[in-house]
């Protein structure tokens, strides 16, 4: 009786807009007025349907144009890198010539396939293997900031340390021919760190920014960090400052892995030493 | 009970004609809209089922438009989903038993209140869409208004005179 009830229901309710529909399209094709009506509103009903499945299909595309943008800001660093150093071969001054620049690097772009954040030791490993020529002790950077240090490398991936790690520190620069000092992480925030060894005559502004300072064999100069914030005296003589990072590690995905050509040759000339 | 549904299908296809001959010859501005067709669905026997009665609604609609050389589908856009609530008003108005005895309803067995309530749900029901197919997004919402509740009127006493031809009171 109920299953009955319900298929009436359900005849009645076709029938209805069966009728309405044709009524409708009777009067759509009879008056002018109503014709641009529903041509109007029909318009406008293509152009959201459409306009919302479009938005729906370009977020499920943001992954691939977020690695097709990676690659291309690889292809593009590395050209940049290749292009100064000719530069400075042939003499020729670069617009910030002022500055040491990094020279001698290969540059791999990469993906972060797991990563910690929420302990004291935080890693990542990363989808580049020694397959791809990663190989260990090469540095981990992103268009904001130096983010760790490979570890160890196998065929296809890579274990970094990242920059949030007790046992870590990057060589900084304040400002962009300042004073150099190890930066680490402060150990609380995602986004915190800590500038020391300043010496107390330099002088700097909050909000002055960080970069790498090029002075180790892993990163490359100029890569900005972070922020300078307030900061404290140290046994009367350093600065310790706090450096707000550029980098967000919670939704870190796409890296570049950097090697220094020249660094085999620069530890084999500090052991001569 | 032949010669009483006969009657009435002769009496509602004159009332159909007789709407066409509105449409046509009373034109009383641009504020009134006259009809009969809310009216004219509201007594068809509540022994018929809905589909039956959209059908009827749906044909006397069309009909309606065609003869009365407007826009064609207008007046049968507008008047199926009176048909489609037909039951339903029936029911809240002057109850359910009306439609289980297949019965009519008449002023003297239920009272003009209810009648007039009944009356004025369709009648709302068919005027806010005709008034806003008619108008298809061009004229003011004032205007409308107005429309509608001048023709409000107008149909009211309309219907009545149309119930009392379709649903007379028992003479005896």
């Amino acid at each position: 009786m109920r299953k009955g009830n319900i298929i009436r229901h359900v005849i009645t309710a076709a029938i209805f807009i069966a009728l309405e529909i044709a009524a409708l399209a009777m009067l759509s094709n009879s008056g002018t007025l109503q014709q641009m009506w529903f041509a109007r509103g029909s318009h406008g009903f293509k152009g959201a349907v459409w306009g919302t499945t479009q938005k729906v299909r370009d977020y499920f595309h943001l992954r691939k144009e977020n690695d097709s943008l990676a690659l291309e800001n690889h292809h593009l660093r590395a050209r940049l890198a290749l292009m100064e150093e000719t530069l400075q071969e042939s003499g020729l001054q670069t617009p910030d010539a002022g500055m040491k620049r990094s020279r001698g690097f290969t540059y791999i772009p990469a993906n972060i396939v797991k990563i910690s954040n929420n302990t004291q030791h935080n890693y990542m490993i990363i989808g580049k293997g020694a397959e791809d020529g990663v190989v260990q002790g090469a540095g981990v950077i992103t268009g904001k900031g130096a983010v760790g240090i490979v570890d160890a490398v196998s065929e296809h991936y890579s274990y970094a340390r990242s920059f949030k790690n007790h046992e870590m520190s990057i060589s900084a620069r304040l400002g962009r021919s300042g004073a150099v000092g190890p930066l680490s992480w402060d150990g609380r925030s995602s986004s915190g760190a800590i500038l020391t060894e300043i010496p107390h005559h330099v002088e700097f502004q909050p909000g002055d920014t960080v970069y790498t300072s090029g002075y180790s064999s892993i990163f490359p100069a100029d890569i900005p960090l972070g922020t300078a914030g307030d900061a404290t005296i140290v046994n009367g003589a350093t600065y310790e400052i706090k450096i707000r990072l550029f980098e967000d590690f919670g939704a870190l995905r796409h890296v570049t892995i950097v090697e220094n050509l020249g660094s085999e040759e620069m530890k084999a000339l500090e052991a001569l030493k | 009970m032949i010669r009483e549904s006969q009657h009435f299908g002769i009496m509602y296809a004159l009332l159909v004609i007789g709407q066409a001959v509105l449409c046509n010859y009373a034109a009383l501005g641009p504020y009134i809209t006259l009809s009969m067709l809310p009216a004219m669905v509201l007594c068809i026997p509540t022994s018929l089922s809905t589909i039956s009665c959209m059908l009827i609604a749906f044909a006397s609609g069309l009909a309606v438009d065609w003869m009365s050389e407007g826009i064609i589908g207008l007046n049968a856009a507008a008047i199926v989903p009176v048909a489609l609530l037909r039951n339903w008003i029936i029911k809240i108005f002057m109850g359910e038993d009306l439609i289980t005895r297949g019965d009519r309803f008449t002023f003297k067995k239920n009272g003009a209140g209810k009648i007039s309530a009944a009356a004025v749900t369709a009648l709302a029901v068919y005027l806010a869409l005709y008034i806003f197919l008619d108008g298809a997004g061009t004229r003011p919402t004032w205007f409308n208004m107005t429309r509608f509740g001048v023709s409000m009127i107008c149909n009211l006493i309309l219907s009545y005179i149309v119930i009392n031809i379709l649903s007379p009171d028992d003479r005896k």
